[in-house]
């Protein structure tokens, strides 16, 4: 396993929309392994999407129980072709990136979710969430639609900017 | 009766300015109403409304406040504040995040759009990130929109606007958080 180059905006592939993952084989789970290596080499990394490897393809591993902070955590999550079925509630909390290094926003996501998945094993899973696991959850779908978190800053007065 | 007097001062950034700045007014009995202060590119910039206080005149706090401008190297500025009375318009706040590599005419091409729609700019904060793939430039930009508009369309447009500048633009209602 190896760490990969992260990359960062203006990139245009961090734009572009990733496709579903037909075959969970084991380029897949090669992958997911070193995306898993690559979120562990950046210290307070708690989630990475493919697209940010480089790779166009529905797949991202959250790990909230790295924060630097204790929050609920469902332990490492490698997700593929994650879609959210049922979401709830507002929340706003100020959000980083690798791929937007440097930078914090406020942004405003749900509360709870509800996400489908398939695991490395293409298993069909259901999670429900809340708190810090579903804003990093819903954080990382956005990179699977080609969007960052600065598309979705929502307020300029509460902090934003230089880490 | 109170004035209100704009002041503002730039100059290289050091320990001991806002210090140096405020023990003036202090010591005149001016009070800082509103203020925002920060550095911009190594230079620490102020921009204040003060009351002046009944027994102060205008000059003399000028008169002080330019000596230790002069000693701190910095610029300085002052003068009266006038208040037009307000239109009340029903607008909305939305968050405007352009981003991209940098050029020349990002904001003027950005902001002669809004202008022409008649969107209020209220707050810019802009930031230079000097990344492995080059100098990206961040500008977020919150704006009051008159109601009449249509959001869809002004952000169609603004993609547009931002095509062609070869940067990316969202639009998103402000949060108007309450805690």
């Amino acid at each position: 396993m190896s760490v990969l180059p992260v990359i960062t905006i203006p990139d245009p592939l961090l734009k572009q929309v990733s496709a579903d993952v037909k075959n969970i084989d084991g380029e897949v789970r090669a992958l997911a392994g070193n995306m898993h290596k690559t979120m562990l080499h950046h210290k307070s990394c708690v989630g990475l999407a493919a697209v940010q490897v480089g790779v166009l393809l529905r797949i991202i591993i959250v790990d909230v129980s790295l924060s630097e902070k204790p929050h609920a955590s469902s332990g490492c999550l490698a997700m593929i072709n994650p879609v959210i079925t049922h979401s709830s509630g507002k929340t706003s909390s100020r959000e980083g990136c690798l791929s937007v290094p440097d930078f914090i926003g406020t942004v405003t996501r749900k509360k709870k979710i509800e996400v489908e998945y398939l695991d490395l094993n293409g298993n069909k899973r259901l999670l429900k969430t809340g708190g810090f696991e579903a804003i990093c959850i819903q954080h990382e779908i956005d990179h699977l639609d080609g969007k960052v978190f600065l598309d979705r800053v929502t307020s300029l007065k509460t902090d934003v900017f230089r880490r | 009766m109170s004035k209100y007097i704009s002041l503002t001062a730039i100059g290289k950034d050091k320990p001991g300015i806002v210090s140096a700045v405020t023990k003036v007014l202090y010591g005149l009995k001016c009070n800082i109403e509103d203020s925002t202060m920060t550095i911009l590119h190594g230079q620490f910039a102020m921009i204040l409304i003060i009351k002046l206080s009944p027994s102060v005149a205008l000059k003399k706090l000028s008169c002080d406040i330019s000596k230790e401008a002069k000693r701190l190297g910095m610029s300085v500025s002052l003068s009266p504040v006038g208040y037009a009375k307000k239109k009340k318009e029903k607008t909305t706040p939305y968050v405007i995040s352009v981003y991209g590599a940098d050029k020349t005419g990002i904001v003027y091409n950005i902001s002669k759009y809004l202008a022409e729609k008649k969107i209020n700019i209220t707050d810019v904060q802009t930031a230079l990130a000097n990344l492995k793939t080059g100098k990206t430039y961040i500008m977020l930009i919150e704006a009051r929109f008159p109601e009449k508009l249509s959001v869809q369309k002004i952000s169609a447009e603004l993609a547009v606007i931002s095509k062609n500048l070869g940067v990316s633009v969202s639009v998103n209602r402000a949060e108007s958080s309450k805690i």
